[in-house]
């Protein structure tokens, strides 16, 4: 085998969670200093994702809820909990417990009914929170954290550094912080902060990018339009709304650097997600060449669409060209490749 | 989408066993005949498009039994199709097509001790149907009068039959009630194959 499963999942988990880190840093995550990127961060898929991700790194786990203690008003629990749902981005139990850890930081009811949505997901019986490289974990814990045993989650008490800083509103990569700020916390400050940085599109393919409802995302649309801020060109027989970017853009964030690269987060994590779960699912020990490339020829299928979806501009080749193991050194560079651009961001 | 060599059909195999046994499946048997078996037996050389099952075969205390009225277990069709989808062939490139025979006719006598059994691990083995035995099948298909012509190409072409290996054949097809049209069908079929001889003892 030219790659072992290990040196693969190890490789593709240490260029993920390095992602993640820096993508949480340009949010004010304590660690690597504060990091600019070329693309807009959407909060709520980076946070589904993280969920998962992050039981892997127990560090950038408790980091995240620093910054949560900090600047957990500007997430939207709501979408948050539609995008987990739709996506299966994630992992409820932990975002339940989160939520539940939250709500003793966070007066608002948000918190709450994010805990109690999640509640049905909690591990029985109950497992450690943290996993270590090999996929290990350790469970036994005298002060455990009551927030996550009742999602069936064992983890020592949190303890914050309180190092996190606040989101930087003038980062362009934050936007969606800054357009949340302007305009509260909902589908038009979402809707918003898209237009601002893209072409436009149709309410439909708004409202699928985002998570929200279609037919609130057309009535927000349809009231910018009449306010004179969106306009309206037909594209063949359907209707695009847009915005002058330039102009919003600078109202919003201010004549400073240029505006930020979009990505479609649903669709990057949705795509990442795919692939890290079915290379933790391979068993190593029982997997030969032909199995870890059968997999992983199946996890690239499922995840292609949404990562080439994504705006990341990743290349994935065609797997039908490569038979059986003959697909495995493909896979290998494809996902190499992929952590390269993520690497870059 | 098709098996080019003996050996590219017993690389399907190979992985579909390693893919039961990764996935935990139930072990199976089967008893394969076709393009197939007579490819990995050496009989003749063709291509074939996929590997023909007569019938799982179970193996208990009181010997073997062919359960030719059990479909294939859906969850091991999933595994034949994503073997598929990994080396380019139909997703049923394993299937059940000849199932019928054997509840129509039974096996020829003796099929089970003729068989030549193949392990692809410990959660796939396949009998592979003897020469004898094919040709009972291929001509039973060259009779049909709808059939591809590719049954009897086998049989004249490739298998090259002896008398008495189809005298054996049509024994086994009219040991049963059979119509005048079915009994004309076998004759055309045996005229083809240049067995006169065989002919003039089956009745009108």
């Amino acid at each position: 085998m030219t790659t072992s499963i290990e040196t693969f999942r190890n490789e593709f988990t240490e260029g993920v969670l390095d992602f993640v880190w820096r993508q949480w840093s340009r949010l004010g995550v304590a660690g690597s200093g504060r990091q600019k990127g070329p693309w807009v961060v959407d909060p709520e898929p980076l946070l589904a994702f993280t969920t998962g991700v992050a039981r892997h790194d127990s560090r950038m786990f408790d980091e995240v809820l620093d910054w949560l203690e900090t600047n957990g008003q500007w997430i939207n629990t709501q979408r948050l909990s539609t995008v987990m749902r739709q996506d299966d981005v994630g992992d409820r139990a932990v975002a339940g417990a989160i939520a539940s850890w939250m709500t003793e930081r966070d007066k608002s009811m948000k918190w709450r009914g994010l805990a109690e949505r999640m509640v049905s997901a909690a591990r029985i019986p109950e497992e450690p929170l943290f996993r270590t490289a090999m996929g290990t974990s350790i469970s036994a814990f005298s002060n455990a954290d009551a927030h996550f045993r009742r999602y069936g989650l064992a983890r020592e008490m949190v303890k914050t550094r309180h190092m996190t800083q606040s989101v930087n509103m003038n980062e362009p990569a934050n936007i969606m912080f800054k357009s949340r700020a302007v305009f509260g916390i909902g589908i038009r400050a979402d809707v918003m902060a898209y237009m601002m940085v893209t072409e436009g599109a149709h309410p439909r393919d708004v409202a699928r990018t985002l998570g929200y409802n279609h037919m609130r995302v057309q009535d927000v649309l349809v009231g910018l339009a009449n306010a004179g801020v969106a306009l309206v060109r037909p594209v063949g027989r359907s209707k695009q709304y847009w915005i002058d970017r330039d102009k919003w853009y600078g109202v919003v964030m201010g004549e400073q650097a240029p505006a930020p690269r979009w990505v479609n987060w649903r669709a990057l994590t949705r795509g990442l997600n795919t692939i890290w779960r079915g290379a933790w699912v391979l068993d190593e020990a029982r997997a030969d060449e032909y199995i870890f490339s059968s997999k992983m020829r199946s996890v690239m299928q499922a995840a292609r669409n949404d990562l080439l979806g994504s705006g990341m501009g990743f290349a994935i080749e065609d797997d039908k060209g490569y038979k059986a193991e003959a697909y495995l050194p493909v896979f290998i560079r494809d996902t190499g490749a992929i952590l390269k651009i993520l690497a870059a961001g | 989408m098709t098996f080019e060599s003996a050996e590219e059909i017993e690389g399907a195999l190979q992985r579909l066993g390693k893919r039961l046994l990764y996935e935990y499946a139930e072990p199976i048997s089967l008893v394969v005949c076709g393009g197939s078996a007579l490819n990995v037996l050496n009989i003749a050389r063709r291509t074939t498009r996929d590997v023909d099952v007569l019938a799982i075969v179970e193996q208990t205390e009181k010997g073997v039994q062919l359960l030719y009225d059990r479909p294939l277990p859906e969850d091991f069709c999933g595994f034949v199709a994503e073997v598929g989808r990994d080396l380019g062939l139909l997703e049923d490139w394993l299937n059940m097509g000849p199932q019928d025979v054997l509840q129509v006719y039974g096996a020829p006598e003796g099929m089970t001790n003729r068989w030549e059994r193949r392990e692809y691990g410990p959660s796939l083995t396949v009998f592979f149907v003897s020469r004898l035995d094919q040709i009972h099948f291929k001509l039973l298909a060259a009779a049909d009068p709808k059939a591809e012509r590719r049954h009897l190409e086998d049989l004249v072409q490739r298998i090259r039959p002896t008398v008495g290996e189809v005298r054996c054949a049509v024994g086994w097809l009219l040991g049963r009630e059979t119509s005048s049209w079915f009994r004309g069908n076998v004759r055309r079929a045996v005229e083809a194959l240049g067995y006169d001889d065989i002919n003039r003892n089956i009745p009108e």
